[in-house]
């Protein structure tokens, strides 16, 4: 007899294969272009390979990521985590992009060894996601900010761009996200996702917050994220 | 840019198209000595004839060893040398396989798939770490903790920003050069202002074995509140619970922190031990069940175990006959351990209760000289063990050789919560009370010894001694203190040390203590006599 697997299951250890696959044509492709003429290295369509594997890569870590949270079986691993690194990781992941594009990326630290507290890869997809979509829409800066507030921290990622529809302004809620309209394509699926990771982060008596925002140094969209430091007593 | 060029990989992955990826981007780093390994075994030999710099080791190998298991291999045949970066790469984040991950401490863990980028920041941040701890590691490694102490404070005053990285290293230091109050002191302190696993880990063993039990209770509420996931508090809470004679509480716990990270072997095998003594005999199974089922490739891992399932599933098949489950262990322990000595009486007497349950009569002249080679092996056998033998002795009529093994179970495993109650239910005359009187002067004077009183913690290790000079956990906790004492260099410490290991003779790999046990044993052989 054919056992029954629902369609969710069967499409998320799909999305693993394709990670995989992504993985090993990334692979594949890295070390081709270290053997590639200057020209072929710099050029646009090289960028273009790079940009759409990563967003690719990161569409199927969010997809796998709601897969989990509608199952439950998302749990959160939360350490100390230094902002300059996470930055410089997301950077990392950009890097390319920004540069072909032209865009400023400004990191600003009101600490240099500023820690946070939360679960370095579900706050990076989160982050990634953010990042891809000031890409889309800013002019030619951003800003990735990381400030000590309330014995948590603050991160704000800021763009120079026309900024947020209207209808999306203020706190973002879980519950609220979810009746988000999840049909209007990747921005709103997006923040349902980082709504949710944000929430997962929420300390007895000091939630964590998301907020929208039009504004900011960079007067685009401004989305910001509080997280909470751990305190025992 | 960190230069790759001279350093030494280890690269391990069940997969060869994974290994051979992983290669091409080493390559593409400039790394030229890459080694590769698709088992534990080969990583075992390569790290016995090699010193890595990097090892990258995939945390699921198939059917074998796991990361896990590998990683605690090496640490206890101390392959690993503190500069070497060990990373656990998991395929998929899921949580018994991070916790398991985290548990055995590698330097970091990396989800697959990763690119170029991704490796390349990750170790160049992991090697700088390690170059700002090197007059730090170096101390470690020769074993000189008052270097280390001094490297830690070097690298407080110079640089800062990094202290962060020293605390680990300066816990460590301050615990093995006996200084527990500065310990305890800078322990505090990180857990109000930056607390983190590891410190509350620390702080709270160090608060149970101090005797500081209302700090200890209000700091276990307050963490697992903030540390839902950690398993090791929950080993604490049960720890905690042990000293106030609760069962209940104590197996509930470990349930818990089962529950969080079940990859964990020591702590299936003592959820079994503390299960069995609380009479619930399923849970016990069950705990061993997953012992075979993840652990059996193990350094944890012992042949004792299956000994003590399949007695445990025919002592809950009542008085009808042995289950299939048991016999199919017991044919395995008779197949694959037949060089375990002291195994193979004890599945014999179980063969005999087998055949009395089938109404075959049994000898006496065959029982006999099994009881001779049950007692010849007894320092060799748990607590849990030691019990089970007595009661299917008992059951075959043999009661003074029953009654030996629960006594000889009462004088080494007495500090064992449950074993006591457990006897008496047995032996109603058993007097527990010498015992329990041994136990309650040793856990004083570690108290005192852990608040650096030792003159007073002295004679009330001697007294508890006297009681019961065969009990583990007392022989244990006065060890440690001659331990301390024979790295102070003072006078017949050696002989005291030395003392207390021969009285508790063999050990059980099963018994908690193993490791600390080996440690001292170790520190015995290599000092100068």
């Amino acid at each position: 007899m054919v056992k029954q697997i629902d369609f969710s299951t069967l499409m998320a250890s799909s999305v693993h294969d394709m990670k995989n696959i992504i993985a090993a044509i990334s692979q594949a492709y890295e070390s081709m272009l270290a053997q590639m003429p200057k020209e072929l290295q710099r050029s646009s369509q090289a960028r273009l390979i790079e940009q759409e594997a990563l967003r690719l890569d990161a569409m199927l870590m969010q997809l796998l990521g709601i897969y989990k949270l509608e199952h439950n079986q998302l749990r959160l691993q939360p350490e100390y985590c230094r902002l300059d690194e996470l930055f410089e990781d997301l950077h990392n992941r950009h890097r390319e992009l920004l540069q072909y594009r032209n865009i400023d990326l400004q990191i600003k630290l009101d600490d240099p060894d500023l820690e946070g507290f939360f679960d370095a890869s579900l706050m990076g997809t989160v982050l990634d996601n953010a990042l891809g979509n000031a890409v889309n829409y800013c002019r030619s800066s951003i800003l990735l900010q990381a400030e000590f507030v309330d014995n948590g921290v603050l991160l704000t990622i800021n763009d120079d761009g026309p900024g947020y529809p209207a209808h999306h302004l203020g706190a973002v809620h879980n519950q609220a996200a979810s009746s988000i309209d999840r049909d209007s394509g990747s921005t709103g699926l997006g923040l349902y996702f980082a709504a949710n990771i944000v929430a997962m982060h929420d300390q007895e008596e000091r939630p964590a917050r998301l907020e929208l925002s039009n504004g900011g140094p960079l007067s685009g969209a401004c989305m910001t994220i509080w997280l909470a430091l751990p305190s025992l007593f | 840019m960190i230069d790759f060029s001279k350093m030494r990989f280890l690269v391990v992955d069940d997969f060869s198209e994974f290994r051979s990826s992983i290669r091409g981007i080493l390559r593409l780093l400039g790394v030229q000595q890459i080694d590769t390994a698709a088992n534990g075994t080969d990583v075992l030999e390569l790290c016995r004839r090699h010193r890595y710099d990097v090892i990258l080791h995939d945390y699921n190998l198939g059917e074998g060893v796991s990361g896990q298991q590998v990683l605690e291999q090496l640490h206890n045949e101390k392959l690993l040398s503190p500069h070497c970066i060990f990373v656990m790469v998991t395929a998929e984040n899921t949580q018994a396989m991070v916790l398991a991950a985290l548990e055995c401490e590698p330097d970091d863990y990396l989800t697959k798939p990763f690119n170029k980028v991704a490796l390349q920041t990750r170790l160049e941040r992991l090697i700088r770490r390690k170059q700002v701890l090197t007059p730090v590691l170096n101390a470690l490694e020769s074993n000189d903790f008052a270097a280390a102490l001094e490297a830690c404070q070097a690298i407080e005053n110079k640089e800062p920003r990094h202290a962060v990285l020293c605390l680990r290293y300066k816990a460590q230091a301050l615990q093995e050069l006996a200084r527990y109050l500065e310990l305890e002191q800078m322990l505090e302190q990180q857990a109000r202002t930056r607390p983190t696993a590891w410190n509350l880990q620390a702080l709270a063993s160090l608060w149970l074995r101090q005797g500081r039990f209302e700090q200890l209770t209000r700091l276990l509420t307050a963490a697992t509140r903030q540390f839902p996931m950690m398993p090791e508090l929950r080993d604490i809470q049960a720890s905690l619970a042990a000293n106030n004679n609760d069962l209940p509480v104590m197996q509930e716990a470990l349930q818990q922190a089962v529950a969080l990270s079940p990859n964990t072997v020591r702590r299936q095998i003592r959820l079994a031990c503390h299960a069995w003594l609380n009479n619930d005999h399923k849970v016990a199974a069950h705990a061993i069940h997953q012992c075979w089922e993840v652990g059996r490739y193990s350094a944890s891992f012992d042949p004792e175990l299956l000994w003590q399932l399949a007695s445990i599933l025919t002592q809950s098949a009542g008085e009808r006959r042995m289950p299939d489950d048991a016999q199919h262990w017991l044919k395995i322990i008779e197949r694959s351990w037949q060089q375990v000595h002291s195994l193979q009486p004890a599945a014999a007497l179980l063969r005999i209760e087998q055949r009395r349950r089938q109404g075959r009569a049994h000898d006496a002249e065959e029982l006999q000289p099994l009881i001779e080679a049950l007692h010849n092996h007894k320092n060799d056998y748990a607590a849990i063990t030691l019990l089970q033998l007595g009661d299917w002795l008992a059951q075959l009529e043999q009661s003074d050789a029953a009654q030996s093994f629960w006594l000889h179970c009462a004088a080494r495993y007495a500090g064992t919560t449950g074993v006591l109650e457990q006897i008496s239910q047995r032996l109603p005359q058993f007097n527990p009370e010498p015992l329990r009187k041994a136990i309650e002067l040793s856990r004083q004077a570690a108290a005192l010894h852990t608040q650096e009183q030792t003159e007073q913690a002295m004679p009330l290790f001697e007294q508890a001694l006297q009681l019961a000079p065969q009990l583990i956990e007392v022989n244990m906790a006065a060890a440690g203190l001659f331990l301390e004492q024979l790295r102070q260099h003072q006078p017949d410490a050696n002989n005291r040390l030395g003392d207390c290991l021969k009285r508790i003779g063999g050990l059980s790999k099963l018994d908690p203590e193993t490791p600390q046990h080996q440690h001292m044993q170790t520190a015995l052989e290599l000092s100068p006599w």
